[in-house]
């Protein structure tokens, strides 16, 4: 017991950056839990728009303020502004009449990524600044970002919890819902305001390609998993905060890549995993009858 | 004979004692849709409380148009909806409780609830968000599932279901909540015998015990008419509204066909085919549509 607890303490403390782990795993956590409602609600891609959105936001305020870091508060702000920009966008679009919901998100992510490569192309010197915040968590978090990243993260997953059946009812029925006086559009708002202020505060604090991966993957492999909306919630959370966490030690401790690039690779894995166990079930129900 | 009654009128002091004084659903001149092209016009409807009311009407008549407004999910254009003499916000929906049954379509397969789940959605108004499901609310979804027959499908997926357990998991979700109105959008659609019968059945019961308004929609009324007290067909605007003892058995499954259309007049050979045509009273309205009232 007292060997395991040894190789534990050692991995896991000896030599590692606390306070980028905290982060990540308090990041994940908020983020692995909104991935969860979005994959139900079918609006993984808008939150990969608004995550482009704050990257190209932060490029765009990089530009207008050249000699500033992109961890300075301007460029934050930039990155805000884009990324509200982006949410204001995905709420118009979710509620057109021409074109499914997913489609227009598309439109919004691929014009993004096509600012993104213009920005690259043209000011790719003055940007390479960015590549840090596109790869990886900060060199180093002031005392003050540190609790201001654990006190948002906190803030999200307790709204979550409080308005959980708001929630479910948002992604199982909203027609009904309303129709017996639950407030749709209230929650409607509040889900997009909690992910625009949960990929600015996790690609601040964890880097952009990482939170992009903590959107996706958890919630799409927790829908593979469960049937419940509460069973979900619990399972991508774990599988977000489990996969951070073992993704920033294996950057840390083993591999010199970053966190992002590993974390990718095992959700990638895992989701690969859980699909061709998910597929293999469908086909030996489908079989079953005509066995019998 | 011949003398223009409002339908409140027609409402006598024995009406009112079995039916309760206020309306339960009171439509004024109400429009719904584009302004040049409505989809109901100069729609005037009274629901008494403890009534149970049926709409039918031919397909693409506006009566899920109607239900819908009546919710306040479909605007209005103009006129007036109350339901128990305020007007229908949330708060009001929220707390009266109301069930609804939408218009029938297949429930997702991967919409993430189970047949519990998903019928535990209809007391959400009833006990708020933060307050977890009563003893008495639980028991009462157990034996609404156990009265529809859904009792051994209780944790499997309510989309995994075929279509007519998913409309009798619908209509358990709208009884949940032991509500105060209830509206229905074709109940039996997809529902073999047995299970209009103990949809009947709970309805019969939920009306005897708990007072409930019931407000049904469908396009075939005949499964209606052991239940229904008042009957009236829709076809843009209300064509007709009666009680259901003065309701000829063809009318049920066709009820138009006898009637003008949205913009048709009715020949003189039609109106002698009107069930019960002569001892009838008729007016005009203001957009020249003939209405029938009956008691």
């Amino acid at each position: 017991m007292d060997i395991i607890q040894n190789l534990f303490s050692q991995l896991i403390f000896e030599g590692n950056d606390y306070s980028s782990l905290v982060c990540v795993i308090v990041a994940a956590l908020s983020c692995s839990i909104l991935s969860s409602f979005a994959a139900v609600k079918r609006m993984t891609l808008a939150g990969v728009g608004i995550g482009g959105a704050i990257f190209s936001g932060a490029a765009a305020g990089l530009l207008l303020f050249p000699t500033l870091g992109v961890y300075d508060w301007p460029i934050q702000a930039a990155a805000a502004a884009g990324g509200l920009i982006a949410a204001l966008l995905g709420l118009a679009f979710q509620s057109n009449r021409v074109l499914p919901s997913e489609s227009a998100y598309g439109v919004l992510i691929v014009s993004l990524l096509g600012f993104l490569l213009i920005a690259y192309g043209e000011w790719g010197a003055r940007l390479s600044v960015l590549n840090a915040y596109l790869l990886d968590s900060p060199p180093a978090l002031s005392m003050t970002d540190f609790y201001l990243v654990i006190g948002l993260s906190a803030a999200v997953v307790l709204i979550v919890l409080l308005f959980h059946r708001g929630f479910a009812a948002l992604c199982i029925d909203p027609d009904f819902a309303r129709a017996i006086g639950v407030s749709i559009r209230f929650f409607d708002i509040l889900l997009w305001l909690l992910l625009l202020g949960t990929l600015l505060i996790s690609i601040y604090a964890t880097g952009f390609l990482f939170t992009l991966s903590l959107i996706l993957f958890p919630g799409l492999c927790a829908r593979m998993m469960a049937v419940q909306m509460g069973r979900i919630v619990v399972w991508s959370a774990f599988l977000g905060v489990a996969t951070g966490f073992t993704a920033e030690i294996l950057s840390q401790r083993f591999f010199d890549l970053p966190a992002s690039i590993i974390l990718i690779i095992i959700h990638v894995s895992v989701f690969v995993l859980l699909y061709g166990v998910n597929r293999w079930n469908a086909a030996r129900t489908m079989r079953l009858p005509s066995q019998a | 004979m011949n003398q223009i009654e409002p339908l409140h009128s027609l409402h006598d002091a024995s009406f009112e004692s079995e039916f309760g004084a206020i309306p339960a659903i009171d439509l004024q001149s109400v429009q719904v849709g584009a302004l040049h092209d409505p989809i109901l016009q100069d729609i005037d409807l009274s629901v008494r409380e403890r009534d149970c009311f049926a709409v039918i009407g031919p397909c693409g008549g506006g009566k899920t148009t109607l239900l819908r407004a009546i919710l306040g999910l479909t605007p209005v254009l103009s006129g007036e909806i109350q339901l128990f003499g305020s007007h229908p916000s949330a708060r009001i929906r929220r707390r009266l409780p109301i069930g609804y049954l939408p218009q029938f379509s297949p429930i997702p397969h991967d919409a993430p609830a189970t047949v519990w789940d998903y019928v535990c959605m209809g007391v959400m108004g009833a006990r708020g968000f933060f307050r977890p499901l009563r003893r008495e609310q639980s028991l009462n979804i157990e034996s609404l599932l156990s009265a529809l027959h859904l009792d051994h499908h209780l944790k499997d997926p309510a989309g995994s279901l075929t279509p007519g357990r998913q409309q009798r998991v619908r209509i358990a979700r709208a009884l949940s909540a032991m509500p105060k109105l209830l509206l229905m959008d074709d109940p039996f659609h997809s529902m073999d015998p047995a299970g209009r019968e103990s949809v009947i059945r709970l309805l019969t019961d939920l009306q005897d015990r708990f007072k409930t308004t019931i407000f049904i929609t469908a396009q075939d009324g005949g499964p209606l008419a052991p239940i229904c007290r008042h009957v009236a067909c829709l076809n843009h605007s209300v064509l007709w509204v009666a009680g259901r003892r003065r309701i000829h058995h063809d009318v049920w499954s066709d009820p138009c066909r006898n009637f003008p259309s949205k913009d048709g007049d009715r020949s003189k050979k039609d109106r002698s085919r009107f069930p019960g045509h002569a001892s009838k009273r008729t007016r005009t309205l203001p957009n020249s549509h003939s209405i029938q009232f009956w008691r």
